[in-house]
């Protein structure tokens, strides 16, 4: 019999695989660099774009290492190359090559020159590659060629038309014969030049982007050494000693705790507000590194292995990995390990969709989906990190359904991460975290306090005329191909000044495109959408939405510049600036400090105000939310709430509030319609 | 059909019409483009018109290629780029996404004995894949947000000025978004066991499959043939 080797042999390994955070970033970088050149090649017109691929590669050679650029540019040529053929796919790699060798150097810190000096190197050698492939391939260089000189011989002709210019066309003429000539020496030539070019661009933007992304919040799950295959993971019992984390940015600690046990068999539910160190928890549970103190543990962790750790995490669609459900659920898993796809599927309510897509699920099944994907590994220990936060009210039952009955049915110990208090109701243990702190640890109460009942808001005032109106709205995606999808039909709804209205529906209902049409984004296919009787889709930007990923929304670097670009105001100086920015703030009840502060530096909740303070500031007469509350906590979300009844109040405007979740919403939007397929129920 | 099937034809089509472009070339894409579109029934009115500018474009090339006296080669060399487009865009409507990463991992398993990571590829390209329709909704949504944005008085200098802007905060906030994303992509990696590895599907060949090689064999021979 071997001896079991320790935990600790794996890091002095070389690490010749990808760890999981290089995969992600290949794989994500190498699709929006495919997906850059492709849009290049399908519009001519900005045909630049494809350069702009090279930025991808950069910021992966910036963070990572030079296989992840490799796989990142398999990647990304690969799909370029099914999205526009070989051409796509040769763009990716020089991409790659520019790229790569740009982050290479930023990666090293250095300067210009050392960008240079590669560019003159890398030119010249990617040109005597070309040189080969045009000498082996010798009908297509005769086919290219043919062409350029064909076109200067018609070029000439047409100048010789012209009296005056008929010395320049003669001269232009033996330019281009002398080019097409000397053709081996040329390519190279442009290659270096196409380098050059090419690589200080490339570093002139990666300098500014770098500047603008987040500085890297690895959450230290999963490092780049993988534990050794032996021996077995024993994750629990798991106690934590003293245990302090630290953040650099932060002078407090997000988590200090004297001393907490998780032993098997029981269902763990931590509470707290955003910020109270809840998710830091989880995360040093899930084999983070902590700052000071002894997390202990008697073996190895063994994230994703059977008998180890398995992760349900918050945001649904970034966790499922596999393109259809049963791919998804095999996706990673030993092989032969033992896989009952109909089981799996029946124990968290999705069964019978064996073969169906994972971009056709809704968030409520992604979270089910990644549960099953948890279980099938036979964890000892299932860590839930706020998977309910983007769920609606009825999916959040489920999942917390589900984890609740996972210690008795299969042994598997489960710490279930959550903003929601009512979720610790099945639990056997309830722990509420405060700045850092546990505050409480101990069985959950009994509700002691009845569901608030229903406050509403003032009646909407039926004589108040239509703001906002539709009439027989239909809107079909892809009309006349195969794929032609009504989304819509003939939906017909008015909302009043100063009047809120609730749209509800589930996946696919037509919500998002009713918003989309609302907003004038989209023309409709038949019907009419209008604002104070003029169609909005020649008035784009008159009425206002808000998107759900507030990431998006806002896309300047600092909250003034977002503000004023929200507004569409140009500014004489900085001070002005900022001082409409601080009046904008304090419109949605934010600290007026914010407005000199990074974007990025903000939390979901604040980023979500910053993106409304935009908007409202501009007054609109009618504001489209697509579900603004997803992923904040009830009391963020009350205080969102309340700013909203104010702000519509005080400004008589109309509300369309686009959401499949029923908490929180009635007083600010007491009318609700509901969307099924397409058509208003 | 199996997916890798298609992969194979369609890097055998193009290699060929790279090599041998001609006249035989232009015929055997589009014999190829026209009978898989009819298998798949798929219907001429999914191409995407191009606008004016775009054709007004291809007139003057041909007129100034005429007076050159060279119409026969640009006509050549337009449609060998566009037909090899074609065939990209076909493989796309007729294959389901979720079929392409195994299939690669497949073909690409000789490489494997090299020693070379095939098996990770074939998961980054699955990723990329399925992240991609996320990505074009991203792309919809900040377009959508400079649009409401936009004030409707700018005009010359000034639009092109913000057009500008428009794409470079288009550009840095895709790149903050995929960053983000990238991060959680590699939790979840790692909390599936940190090894990138598909499920292996097993391939079945069928007669179709056989068809179409040979189909394709007999159109790269045809042009292979006529120069």
């Amino acid at each position: 019999m071997s001896a079991p080797r320790t935990p600790f042999v794996a890091w002095r390994v070389a690490p010749a695989e990808l760890s999981s955070a290089e995969f992600g970033a290949a794989g994500l970088l190498g699709g929006l660099a495919a997906a850059t050149v492709a849009v290049g090649k399908v519009l001519p017109h900005v045909g630049v774009l494809e350069l702009l691929a090279t930025i991808p590669f950069a910021v992966l050679a910036v963070q990572h290492r030079a296989r992840a650029v490799v796989t990142g540019a398999i990647a990304g040529a690969t799909v370029a190359l099914l999205l526009v053929g070989l051409g796509g796919l040769l763009t990716v790699c020089g991409c790659a090559l520019i790229g790569g060798a740009v982050g290479w150097v930023k990666a090293r810190r250095r300067g210009g020159w050392t960008v240079l000096g590669c560019a003159l190197v890398l030119g010249p050698l990617v040109g005597i590659a070309a040189d080969a492939v045009l000498v082996l391939f010798a009908p297509l260089r005769e086919l290219a060629l043919g062409s350029v000189t064909h076109l200067a011989a018609g070029v000439t002709v047409a100048l010789h038309g012209i009296p005056v210019l008929s010395p320049a066309a003669e001269y232009l003429r033996g330019v281009i014969d002398l080019l097409v000539g000397t053709w081996w020496v040329w390519v190279p030539v442009a290659a270096t030049i196409a380098a050059v070019g090419g690589m200080l661009v490339t570093w002139r933007l990666l300098i500014a982007a770098v500047a603008r992304l987040a500085p890297d919040r690895a959450d230290g799950i999963g490092g780049r050494t993988r534990e050794a295959e032996w021996p077995p993971p024993a994750p629990l019992p798991v106690s934590l000693n003293a245990i302090e984390v630290h953040y650099p940015s932060a002078s407090a600690p997000a988590l200090a705790i004297e001393r907490l046990d998780i032993s098997p068999g029981s269902f763990v539910v931590v509470t707290g507000a955003n910020g109270s160190g809840k998710s830091t928890l989880l995360h040093a549970l899930a084999g983070a590194p902590v700052t000071r103190g002894r997390v202990e543990r008697p073996g190895p962790i063994g994230l994703g292995r059977v008998g180890g750790t398995a992760l349900v995490l918050q945001r649904p669609e970034t966790q499922v990995l596999g393109m259809t459900v049963t791919e998804d659920l095999a996706w990673g898993l030993p092989d032969g390990h033992p896989l009952d796809v109909p089981a799996a599927l029946a124990e968290v309510g999705l069964s019978g969709l064996e073969h169906r897509s994972t971009s056709a699920l809704s968030g409520g099944q992604l979270q089910r989906l990644a549960i099953a994907a948890a279980i099938v590994r036979r964890p000892a220990l299932l860590l839930s990190d706020e998977s309910t936060a983007m769920v609606d009210s009825a999916g959040r039952d489920g999942i917390i359904g589900l984890l609740a009955g996972l210690p008795r049915r299969h042994g598997i110990t489960v710490v279930h991460v959550t903003h929601f208090e009512a979720e610790a109701r099945q639990a056997d243990r309830h722990i509420v975290l405060a700045a850092g702190r546990v505050v409480r640890d101990a069985p959950p109460a009994a509700p002691d306090r009845p569901t608030r009942p229903v406050e509403r808001g003032p009646a909407p005032q039926p004589d108040s005329p239509a703001v906002l109106e539709a009439r027989d709205l239909s809107y079909t995606y892809a009309p006349g191909t195969p794929w032609a999808h009504r989304a819509l039909r003939n939906v017909s709804m008015e909302v009043a000044a100063g009047e809120g209205v609730r749209v509800e529906g589930g996946n696919g209902s037509g919500k998002s495109t009713l918003a989309w049409l609302l907003a004038g984004l989209l023309v409709p296919s038949s019907g009419t959408c209008t604002l104070d009787g003029r169609p909005v889709d020649q008035q784009v930007g008159a009425v206002s939405i808000a998107f759900q990923h507030s990431r998006l929304q806002v896309q300047r670097p600092t909250v003034d510049a977002e503000i004023a670009s929200a507004a569409a105001r140009g500014f004489a100086s900085e001070a002005e600036r900022v001082e409409f920015a601080q009046r904008a703030l304090a419109l949605v009840d934010l600290d007026p400090a914010l407005a000199r502060r990074p974007v990025d530096a903000l939390s979901g909740g604040q980023l979500k105000r910053v993106a409304l303070a935009g908007i409202l500031v501009r007054r609109p007469r009618a504001l489209i939310l697509d579900e603004p509350f997803a992923g904040l906590d009830p009391a963020s979300r009350d205080a969102l709430v309340e700013t909203l009844l104010r702000i519509r109040e005080a400004q008589a405007m109309a509300i369309v509030l686009i959401t499949h979740d029923v908490v929180g919403a009635d007083r600010l939007c007491p009318r609700v319609i509901s969307l099924r397929q397409g058509i208003l129920r | 059909m199996w997916a890798g099937t298609k992969v194979v034809v369609l890097l055998v089509i193009t290699v060929t019409c790279l090599a041998l472009p001609g006249w035989g070339a232009v015929a055997a894409l589009t014999v190829v483009l026209v009978a898989s579109a009819a298998a798949a029934r798929i219907p001429p009115s999914v191409v995407p018109v191009p606008p004016l500018w775009f054709w007004l474009l291809l007139a003057v090339g041909a007129a100034v290629s005429l007076l050159g006296a060279g119409l026969g080669l640009y006509v050549q060399a337009l449609a060998i780029s566009f037909g090899v487009l074609g065939l990209g865009l076909m493989l796309g409507w007729t294959t389901p996404v979720d079929e392409i990463p195994p299939a690669l991992a497949v073909i690409g398993r000789p490489l494997s004995r090299l020693g070379l990571p095939v098996d990770t590829w074939a998961a980054a390209v699955g990723i990329s894949l399925r992240t991609l329709p996320l990505l074009l909704d991203e792309i919809r949504i900040i377009a959508a947000v400079q649009r409401v944005r936009r004030p409707p008085s700018d005009r010359g200098i000034r639009a092109a000025r913000r057009a500008l802007r428009d794409w470079a905060d288009l550009g840095v906030t895709l790149l903050a978004v995929s960053v983000r994303r990238a991060a959680e992509i590699g939790t979840a990696t790692a909390a599936r066991g940190g090894r990138p590895v598909l499920a292996r599907v097993p391939v079945r060949l069928g007669a179709p499959d056989a068809a179409a090689l040979t189909a394709v064999i007999l159109v790269c021979g045809l042009a292979a043939l006529l120069p």
